[in-house]
């Protein structure tokens, strides 16, 4: 007997055997080819794109300030000072002294706060991109009620098509996510509830270049 | 999903007598249309855009096997067991395979259009499995026992009092009535049973040929949820979702939420490739994907094949005043609005589905809108050509048809054939010049009156003018 | 110049005045304007119902009658959409024709687009009160009909014109479907009404008599006898009485 793949295949074929190849005058990759932006752009479109989607963007002058800003802000929203974090971030954040209880490891059901960097950040949607693995596993930004991203300002990219580039330096991951804000949805009268099955806070802390 | 396409005029009728649907319908209204318009003012390039991806998504089907393949060979090489599956029942066959293989017990769903087409949450519940929907609307309507009404917005046709009463009734909850709450209600109802699923079930927005990985665009989280905590994913999709690059999403997602819901990019875009790695922690331990015909292909090389090039925004029957009225279960089967008054017959044969390439007044507002240039009024016309030839219409309509086609070829029996409607038309009319009942055309005069004739048709009088004609 | 001018069936047979104040206009402007006395539809009715071949039958009698002009103006988009959008798209196996018929669509012109190519003679009409204009379907989406006939009704002295919510939304008629699927197309026809009334028009005003009958039909079903229902031109040309 014929398998399933074969049918189908063998059908497509038939069906398309003779058929007209399209078009193919309009070029289905656009191809302006933009300068890159330089980096206050890219800077101040991301915190635009980003707040618009409902994260909360905070800007952080240096890299070391990270850990005692995350502390303050923790504070601030009233979280307990405890929190999930990529395992990748451990090296970074766990030589600061702070107050801050971290674990890291895949998130729990418990964990309020997930932690995790981020592979790059496209300025034009106010998008985060996550990638999967050992060392950044998915649930640390999916299950806690408050996820916190930690960018770096040198990982802005402008758009998806150039977080494709940076995506292809390192072995493709299970999942890549894409992440613009904080979970939603509009299931009920088309009215705009945040917090669905994800995240119902979104922060980024965006961090320069200084060490 | 059983269908009960062919049953349009009555599935209308009952949903214009229902009050409640009336009303939600209303408030509906063109909420979605006007986001859309917003949204699409960030684009300045919109219908070059526009161009771009109907060419992205002709590309992928004229070669579609070649991309499946392609598709088929990456995603092998990424882990994923690929299956084919022809028909509805070969698809819930090879899901409960793999369920009683690995020994499930629970699934959760992420929303699946395809699934409802092949109807495979009964035939899983059949099996003794444990199934919950995970979208919001999905949801709703699984407690409902409704099938879906929106493509986006599954259960767009219910209010805040009606969902307020499903969730009292099935979580024996205290009843609330404000919309955040019961969305709360169900992240709380529902993050267990992500928690303890075994399988994990999704469609897929697009399959990308160069990385083998399916596409989940997502608002709500719960597709990263099934996709992330259970140990089996199972992936169903049509074939024709194939594209075959990265840069060619890239152009889909420009137009896809903004033609959906008008929102510049969804929450969550997903692409998954694969079970979790050997050094990973979570993740689907295994990973598979369905590849589904279900009377694709025979779409394929006919003139209906424009309408595979559907990315499912929903944007043709937010802008469809039919659908507004109506609602989405009144086309019977799995795909409301325009795009399902095409999709519908040419899935399951016209004769099943005889009036739904009627359901329209060829408007053409879901073509202007339609993110991929399906030409959605000439596909219903052409599905009414194949109507005629196929004998599907009434002979009532057959004869009229033929009747006028004769008479307008034939101009002396035409003018006569004016004199005697516009003679009989007068008689009927009332003192107000209004014709009350025509019979025959009681479809016009039940809720209209037919203004009467002036009296006298144009020809006639212009020819008593004695001016120059040709 | 010489101007065929293409009654449309409907108009031919249920509002003459229509095609008067259609022939005056263009009279008016300095047009010879011949009256094809052949003519009958389109052929539009039984395109859109699956009769491919009356739709080709028409058309190529269309083409018989009417190719010699320098124009050829038609006051409805709906037919308008038909000889130019369709009637080029029919004959894809015989190049001939198709190419025939492709050079007349470039003559064919719905009346508002013609009149405004060509300097406007003075107006003597006059018409007080207060207008809302309901755009057609396929006026509006296959031939781009949208500021012409507003900014014709804007020229007359009194005209108030207001523009109705959901302007651009289908009144329900669609030929054939207005009696196939008629509960549908009557609520459809019951919001557009909605929407005209709540402007306080006095008159309601169109450029297709399908939608013109559909919402005339349905505003005296409701019992409204006082918002009157016209064709633009008709108060273009001075005919709509009130």
């Amino acid at each position: 007997m014929i398998s399933s793949r074969d049918l189908i295949l063998q059908r497509i074929r038939a069906r398309l055997h003779g058929a007209v190849i399209h078009d193919d005058t309009i070029d289905p990759q656009p191809t302006s080819v933009l300068p890159a932006p330089s980096l206050e752009v890219l800077r101040q479109r991301f915190m635009d794109k980003a707040s618009a989607l409902g994260s909360m963007v905070h800007l952080v002058p240096t890299r070391d300030a990270v850990p005692t800003i995350l502390e303050n802000l923790l504070q601030e929203l009233e979280l307990p000072l405890q929190a999930v974090c990529w395992p990748a971030l451990a090296p970074w954040l766990d030589q600061h002294h702070t107050r801050l209880n971290l674990f890291f490891r895949p998130a729990e059901p418990a964990d309020a706060v997930g932690v995790t960097g981020c592979h790059c950040a496209i300025a034009d949607t106010g998008t985060l991109v996550l990638r999967t693995s050992a060392l950044t596993p998915g649930s640390v930004s999916l299950l806690p009620e408050t996820h916190v991203a930690l960018v770096s300002e040198e990982d802005l990219v402008s758009d998806m098509k150039a977080s494709w580039r940076h995506l292809a330096r390192e072995p493709w991951a299970r999942s890549v996510n894409f992440v613009s804000g904080p979970s939603r949805t509009a299931d009920i009268e088309q009215t705009v509830v945040i917090g669905a099955h994800g995240p119902a806070r979104v922060i980024i802390l965006l961090y320069g270049s200084a060490p | 999903m059983h269908s009960k396409a062919d049953h349009f005029k009555e599935n209308s009728r009952r949903q214009l007598g229902d009050a409640t649907l009336q009303q939600n319908m209303r408030r509906f209204g063109g909420r979605f249309a006007q986001a859309r318009a917003v949204a699409m003012e960030e684009l300045p390039d919109l219908e070059a855009l526009r161009d771009q991806a109907a060419a992205i998504r002709d590309r992928s089907l004229y070669q579609l096997d070649e991309w499946l393949l392609r598709f088929e060979a990456q995603a092998k090489n990424a882990g994923i067991t690929v299956h084919w599956a022809a028909t509805g029942a070969e698809v819930n066959r090879i899901v409960l395979e793999i369920a009683q293989a690995a020994d499930v017990r629970k699934v959760v769903k992420s929303k699946s259009m395809v699934s409802e087409e092949t109807g495979l949450n009964e035939a899983l519940i059949g099996a003794g499995l444990h199934v919950v929907e995970t979208d919001l609307g999905e949801y709703i309507l699984q407690l409902a026992e409704e099938p879906p009404s929106h493509l986006i917005a599954p259960a767009l046709h219910k209010n805040v009092e009606e969902v307020a009463d499903l969730f009292a009734a099935h979580h024996h909850t205290p009843r609330q009535t404000d919309i955040p709450s019961l969305c709360r209600e169900a992240r709380v109802q529902l993050r267990p049973h992500f928690l303890d699923a075994d399988m994990g079930i999704t469609g897929g927005n697009f399959l990308i040929a160069e990385t083998g990985s399916v596409v989940l665009v997502t608002n709500e989280g719960n597709g990263r949820m099934v996709t992330t905590l259970p140990r089996v994913h199972v992936a169903i999709t049509g074939i024709e979702k194939v594209l075959p690059t990265l840069d060619d999403l890239t152009t889909l997602l420009k137009l896809l939420p903004r033609s959906a819901t008008g929102q510049s990019i969804t929450n969550y875009v997903s692409l998954l490739t694969g079970p979790r790695h050997d050094d990973e922690r979570e993740g689907p331990s295994q990973s598979h994907i369905i590849l589904v015909d279900g009377g694709r292909s025979e779409v394929l090389g006919t003139a209906l094949q424009p309408a595979l090039r559907c990315i499912r925004c929903g944007a043709c029957m937010n802008h469809c005043p039919v659908y507004q009225n109506i609602g989405g279960q009144a086309y019977g089967w799995v795909y409301p609005g325009p795009i399902g008054a095409i999709l519908t017959p040419a899935y399951l044969g016209l004769d099943q589905a005889r009036d739904l390439p009627q359901a329209a007044t060829l408007c053409g507002a879901c073509e202007v809108v339609c993110p991929v240039r399906i030409p959605l009024p000439a596909l219903m016309r052409e599905l009414r050509q194949q109507s005629v030839q196929q004998g599907l219409r009434p002979w009532r309509e057959r004869l009229g048809v033929r009747l006028w086609h004769w008479l307008a070829l034939h101009p002396r029996s035409y003018r006569w054939f004016s004199r005697v409607l516009i003679w009989g038309l007068s008689k009927m009319a009332n003192a107000q010049g209004m014709v009350t009942r025509l019979p025959g055309l009681d479809g016009w005069t039940q809720g209209r009156d037919m203004p009467a004739p002036q009296g006298a048709s144009f020809h006639s009088l212009y020819r008593k003018t004695s001016r120059k004609t040709s | 110049m010489r101007v065929g001018l293409w009654i449309t069936c409907l108009v031919d047979l249920m509002r003459p005045a229509i095609g008067f104040s259609a022939l005056k206009l263009l009279e008016d402007s300095g047009c010879t304007v011949v009256v094809p006395h052949l003519q009958t539809c389109c052929g539009q009715p039984g395109y859109n119902s699956g009769d491919l071949q009356s739709g080709k039958d028409l058309a190529l009698k269309f083409l018989h009658e009417c190719e010699d002009f320098d124009a050829v103006v038609v006051p409805s988009g709906s037919c308008g959409g038909m000889m130019r959008k369709h009637y080029p798209t029919l004959f894809q196996d015989n190049l001939e024709l198709q190419s025939r018929f492709t050079a007349l669509a470039g003559r064919v012109w719905e009346l508002s687009e013609f009149l405004l190519q060509r300097p406007l003679p003075p107006l003597s009409t006059r018409f007080k009160g207060r207008l809302t204009y309901h755009d057609s379907c396929s006026g509006l989406r296959e031939l781009g009909i949208r500021h012409g006939p507003r900014q014709l009704l804007q020229q007359i002295p009194g005209v108030e014109l207001v523009e109705m919510a959901d302007r651009d939304i289908c009144c329900g008629f669609g030929g054939a479907f207005s009696v196939k699927l008629g509960d549908i197309s009557t609520r459809m026809a019951e919001n557009k009404c909605r929407s005209i009334r709540a402007t306080g028009a006095h008159a309601v005003v169109g450029g297709d008599l399908g939608c013109l009958l559909t919402i005339e039909g349905r505003l005296r079903r409701e019992g409204d006898d006082q918002t009157q229902v016209w064709h633009w031109a008709e108060i273009l040309a001075g005919m709509a009485s009130h």
